[in-house]
């Protein structure tokens, strides 16, 4: 089997005394769409943490293509070809979306090339082209999401990870973000797409993991997973209240 | 009349609408589960009835009196009490002090509040029977709290609150909201991290406590806890109501399982699937 | 009339020129503060080590003005450099109010360092530029003035473009609009950090150069005043931004000078921190920014340290301790013993004032010595003006500083974070302006000479013997009265009130109303220091208790553990009386107690004795 791009091995994580991830243990192929899927408090977001290297976990280890890089700081990582759209955008208000293109291409320093990818990243999303020169804060929350996942493709990436990239967006925004990745992905980029919107993600997805209460407790292709009732339970709580 | 009762609630941050027009009622002894995914506004809500935050608009109303406009420590004394998801604790205080703390609103001191100074400095420097008898009585009541939870707590009853468990810390901070006896308590995720177990174990404490009339507000999101506890249960979903009812019909509820999963991606075309009573996929 | 508008227009012109120099200030705090969420308190030092640097290399070693002054500049950056490395980003881990502190740490060593190479005295700049001024209508301008404006805009203009156009200012300005997303970005915040500080310090210091030759007056002591004017126009503007802190520096420098046109110069600082704490009171957010910009996100004041187990004297050893300072005089080799440790015993019930006010209720009260300043001239002017006796007036010091100490800093017990640790330096400074200008009751800059001694049921007090004694005794009774107080329900009160703010006002706990408690009970000893000061000196004046005192009993409350009573005497003793038993010269003593502030917050953060 083909190495992973991006495998996390038995994670151990805690925020102060509380534990949040127990084992956690997971891959990204290369030219996948991985979700990871979770209720609230399930630890699907300090997973990212994990990943970026913003947590360090408590034991396991975090390997890119096969290299240990669990104790890599951030900014090195993402020189590895690791971007992240971050929870909430996290665009930076106070700066056009062009600057904020030119934020996501902060490490590299062909000025060209970083322009003609920026010409590239506003032609994949035509909406953005028209703000060009607005404050990133005055978008729409869609528009923001575009924008934070154009930035992340500014360094040129081999795997984005990306945090609730749906969440709190209308249906065709929705709709419109969900297409962007799959067209990206077709382009072969590697995804891993933390969400609680189960059904969309694992519609445009190729495997899934589900997170509860930081255990793994499902895995497995998408369709499998879409068709399975206990991917509701986890949500909602089921089986792991034993006794109740 | 009702205990709590919010109108017309609503709260943004700058473009955001975390709470829009939400209204509830909780009456005298009744306990109200409110759940909902991430970003559904439920710690908005909260903060704006306890009084950590102000509404834009809309009232609170508690035991008839409108305290919209009070902070959270008056609306504390009026036996409004709160607790934190977060379990905030007096890290370095030891256990009974964080006890004998949520009494606060109970002592001499505090009534009448315009002689506060007076009466604080006086139980300082003055040896007075009074006061002796106030700490007295106020350490007991702190024992017999500390004592419900049984061997949680009563073995540690002489240690600094950092060193105790996680979950221990989370007992402790209801014990000591327990101590103001608050005639509404709100409880924010209060088994958020506990294991199974001592979910299991909280969840037969807050039903003797119900049996005994405590009205509370809990959210939460271990939704069998929920409704083995509620007498109602309100789903909320982007700041708003979605449902609110019996525990079994808003399981049942295709909204509330459609906020908690999504929708269907509509681009496969297939309508969002419900069953008969509002039941989800599959 | 013609004469009137050239005084307004010439003023006008001066609150510009000075308004620049203030707006190169602030540009330097915002920008450090918007990066690292850091009020650098060591930056006025900074703008001083300028005007001596610019000074130097001006009249020492002859350098043209334009090299001198980004030479001026360039001691800046590496002063800024070096504060960040060694002052900033050690203390960063611990939070709250360490790296605070510890830049308050840093520019005390730095104002002892000058002290100690230049002397504590001022010097004139010489003037190297002609001193022709050229008429513009009303206006009487130099040469000087247009370098100030010409250098502050060419200035601003570069930084401009620095944070604009440049990839490493892109960088900064994303990781102060969001620190963690810049991270993800590939942004080197430790990086980022330095690049701010180094910035903020090359313009703090080239400001320091362009006012030491403004005025024709430079001196050690004038970093305190300078960096609180540069947070004055920080906080007028909206401390969140660069312009707007800028335009806040214009806007300071403005309203200083008409101020001072229409009430006289001594007023000058005055205004500017009136200015200050009607902004703080008002509008923190100030003239230009947003609601909820972020400092009041800012450290909790307080809870910064790991407080765990303060070691507390047994009963025994505490009554033992006790008797042996009483019997100290009876075998003392002579007055000068007696007269060390009267000095120390006062500064001990000021430490014990200041760690019930810090450590108990978690105030970080950084002007605490004006407190004193007020206990010490009610008790000097009841008794010189108002014939009063010794007791009442001493008593009535306390309460005087009581009163009128919680509600000057009431407004200021709203504020959270940095806001309020800059609303404490203010006030302090605040009383001792007040006692300057109000010569009808203060007798202003003359002082009030002739206290009289203290007269204790009828016998004078005037021997070492004596005051050794008197100040003792009252130490430890306010040692037994503040223990009494953290032992009471309302310690434990106060104490819940320090580690979570919040959950204290959840269980209905007034925070504002029990921190105004906590400061008046701690400001009326405070008083009573001042009151045994005034009595002890027999002459007090506005500059008998600054800023000085204030930053050193934080010290020494830190040193000693802060909450811990013996930990404040402790702290008071080392760095009192220690100090002036070994010889150490005057000079040095800045530079060493800065340095314990670093160490001690570093590596013992709970103080020798622990926290409480």
């Amino acid at each position: 089997m083909a190495q992973a791009l991006l495998s996390l091995k038995s994670i151990d994580t805690f925020y102060g005394p509380a534990q949040v991830h127990y084992g956690l243990s997971l891959d990204v192929a290369e030219g996948e769409i991985v979700c990871l899927l979770g209720g609230n408090a399930s630890g699907k977001s300090t997973a990212m943490k994990v990943i970026l290297g913003l947590l360090a976990p408590r034991s396991g280890s975090v390997l890119w293509e096969g290299r240990d890089i669990t104790g890599l700081p951030t900014p090195d990582r993402i020189g590895l070809g690791l971007a992240s759209v971050p929870e909430g955008r996290r665009i930076f208000p106070d700066m056009s979306v062009e600057e904020n293109l030119l934020m996501g291409a902060y490490l590299r320093r062909d000025r060209r090339e970083i322009g003609e990818d920026a010409e590239g990243a506003l032609a994949l999303f035509p909406r953005l082209r028209e703000r060009a020169r607005q404050a990133g804060g005055s978008l729409s929350g869609g528009e923001q999401q575009m924008l934070a996942i154009a930035r992340a493709l500014m360094c040129r990436p081999r795997l984005v990870c990306m945090d609730e990239p749906t969440m709190g967006l209308s249906p065709s925004y929705v709709e419109s973000v969900l297409e962007a990745v799959k067209a990206l992905n077709g382009r072969g980029l590697s995804v891993l797409m933390i969400e609680q919107n189960a059904q969309q993600a694992l519609g445009i997805a190729h495997r899934g993991y589900v997170l509860q209460d930081g255990h793994l407790v499902l895995q497995g292709g998408a369709r499998e997973l879409l068709e399975d009732p206990r991917v509701r339970d986890a949500y909602l709580g089921g089986e792991r209240m034993e006794g109740i | 009349m009702p205990l709590l009762e919010c109108s017309t609630l609503s709260r943004s941050f700058g473009g955001l609408r975390a709470l829009s027009d939400f209204g509830l009622e909780v009456g005298s002894g009744e306990v109200v589960g409110i759940i909902g995914p991430n970003g559904a506004g439920k710690t908005t809500l909260f903060n704006l009835i306890s009084g950590a935050d102000r509404a834009d608009s809309g009232r609170v109303r508690f035991r008839g009196e409108d305290v919209s406009g009070y902070g959270l420590d008056r609306r504390a004394r009026l036996g409004l009490v709160r607790t934190f998801q977060d379990g905030r604790c007096f890290a370095n205080l030891g256990v009974e002090d964080n006890v004998l703390l949520g009494a606060h609103g109970r002592r001499l001191a505090s009534r009448p509040r315009s002689a506060r100074w007076a009466i604080e400095l006086a139980q300082a420097l003055l040896p007075l029977a009074a006061f002796r008898d106030e700490e007295r009585r106020l350490r007991s009541e702190a024992a017999t709290l500390i004592e419900s939870f049984g061997e949680r707590l009563a073995p540690r009853s002489g240690e600094k609150a950092y060193r105790l468990s996680y979950a221990n810390r989370r007992r402790l901070e209801i014990a000591r909201a327990l101590a103001a006896r608050p005639e509404l308590l709100l409880l924010d995720e209060p088994t958020a991290g506990m294991n199974p177990s001592e979910t299991l174990e909280l969840l037969e404490y807050l039903r003797g406590l119900k049996s005994r009339g405590q009205a509370m507000l809990v959210i939460e999101h271990k939704l069998p806890l929920v409704m083995k506890l509620s007498d109602r249960i309100v789903a909320m979903d982007e700041g708003e109501k979605i449902a609110e009812g019996e525990a079994e019909d808003i399981v049942r509820d295709a909204r509330v399982i459609e906020a908690y999963l999504g929708k269907v991606h509509s681009q496969s075309g297939a309508p969002a699937r419900e069953g008969p009573h509002g039941a989800g996929p599959a | 009339m013609g004469a009137s508008l050239q005084l307004w227009a010439g003023q006008v012109l001066n609150g510009l020129v000075l308004g620049n120099v203030y707006a190169l200030l602030a540009a330097g705090l915002a920008l450090v503060f918007g990066v690292a969420r850091l009020v650098n308190f060591a930056h006025g030092s900074v703008y001083m080590a300028g005007s001596f640097a610019g000074w130097f290399l001006v009249s020492r070693l002859g350098w043209p003005l334009w090299a001198a002054l980004p030479g001026a500049a360039f001691v800046g950056v590496a002063l800024g450099l070096l504060i960040e490395r060694l002052a900033v980003r050690p203390y960063r881990r611990s939070g709250g109010i360490a790296p605070l502190l510890a830049t308050l740490g840093a520019g005390m060593m730095l104002d002892s360092l000058a002290e100690i190479l230049f002397s504590p005295n001022p010097r004139s700049f010489p003037a190297v530029l002609p001193s022709t001024r050229y008429s513009l209508g009303p206006v009487s301008i130099g040469p000087l003035d247009l370098l100030i404006l010409g250098v502050s805009a060419l200035s601003a203009i570069a930084l401009f473009a620095f944070l604009k156009f440049s990839r490493a200012g892109r960088g900064l300005r994303a990781a102060a609009q969001d620190f963690e997303a810049a991270q993800q970005m590939g942004v080197r915040v430790e990086r980022v950090g330095a690049a701010a500080f180094a910035i903020a310090s090359g313009l703090g210091a080239l400001a320091g150069a362009l006012i030491g030759m403004y005025y024709n007056f430079i001196s050690p002591s004038s970093g305190f005043e300078a960096g609180l004017k540069g947070f004055t126009a920080c906080v007028l503007g909206g401390l969140g931004s660069v312009p707007a802190a800028m335009a806040g520096g214009l806007a300071l420098g403005l309203g200083e000078s008409l101020g001072v046109a229409l009430l006289g110069s001594s007023f000058r600082s005055l205004i500017s921190f009136g200015l200050l704490l009607a902004v703080l009171f008002l509008k923190p957010e100030g003239l230009f920014g947003k609601r909820g910009g972020g400092l009041e996100r800012g450290a909790a004041v307080g809870t910064f340290l790991p407080l765990r187990g303060a070691f507390k004297p047994p009963r025994s050893l505490a009554i033992f301790l006790a008797i042996a300072a009483l019997a100290l005089p009876l075998v003392a080799p002579g007055p000068y013993l007696l007269q060390i440790l009267t000095g120390a015993w006062i500064s001990a019930l000021f430490a014990l004032s200041l760690s019930f006010v810090a450590g108990g209720a978690g105030v970080m009260s950084l002007g605490h010595a004006g407190l004193m300043a007020i206990g010490a001239y009610a008790s000097g002017l009841l008794t010189l003006k108002a014939g009063w006796p010794f007791l009442p007036a001493f008593l009535a010091s306390g309460l005087v500083a009581a009163l009128l100490g919680s509600l000057l800093a009431f407004p200021a017990l709203k504020l959270k974070g940095h806001y309020i640790a800059i609303a404490m330096l203010g006030l302090g400074e605040i009383v001792n302006q007040v006692i300057l200008n109000w010569d009808a009751l203060t007798q202003g800059a003359m002082g009030l000479a002739g206290i009289p001694a203290p007269r204790i049921l009828g016998l004078a007090i005037t021997s070492a013997r004596g005051f050794y004694y008197l100040c003792l005794i009252v130490l430890l009774g306010g040692g037994a009265v503040l223990a009494a107080f953290l032992r009471s329900p309302l310690g434990r009160t106060l104490r819940a009130l320090r580690e979570d703010e919040l959950a204290a006002a959840s269980l209905g706990i007034g925070p504002r109303s029990y921190k105004s408690l906590a400061f008046a009970i701690g400001a009326f000893f405070a008083g009573l220091a001042g009151s045994l000061t005034a009595h002890l000196y027999t002459y007090i004046s506005h500059e008998t208790f600054g800023s000085r005192d204030s930053i050193l009993g934080l010290t020494m409350v830190i040193l000693g553990g802060l909450g811990n009573l013996w930990g404040a005497v402790l702290g008071a003793l080392a760095l009192t009386a220690l100090p002036e038993l070994l010889r150490f010269a005057a000079q040095g003593r800045g530079l060493v107690f800065g340095i314990i502030l670093l160490l001690v917050l570093r590596f013992r953060p709970q103080g020798l004795l622990g926290s409480e």
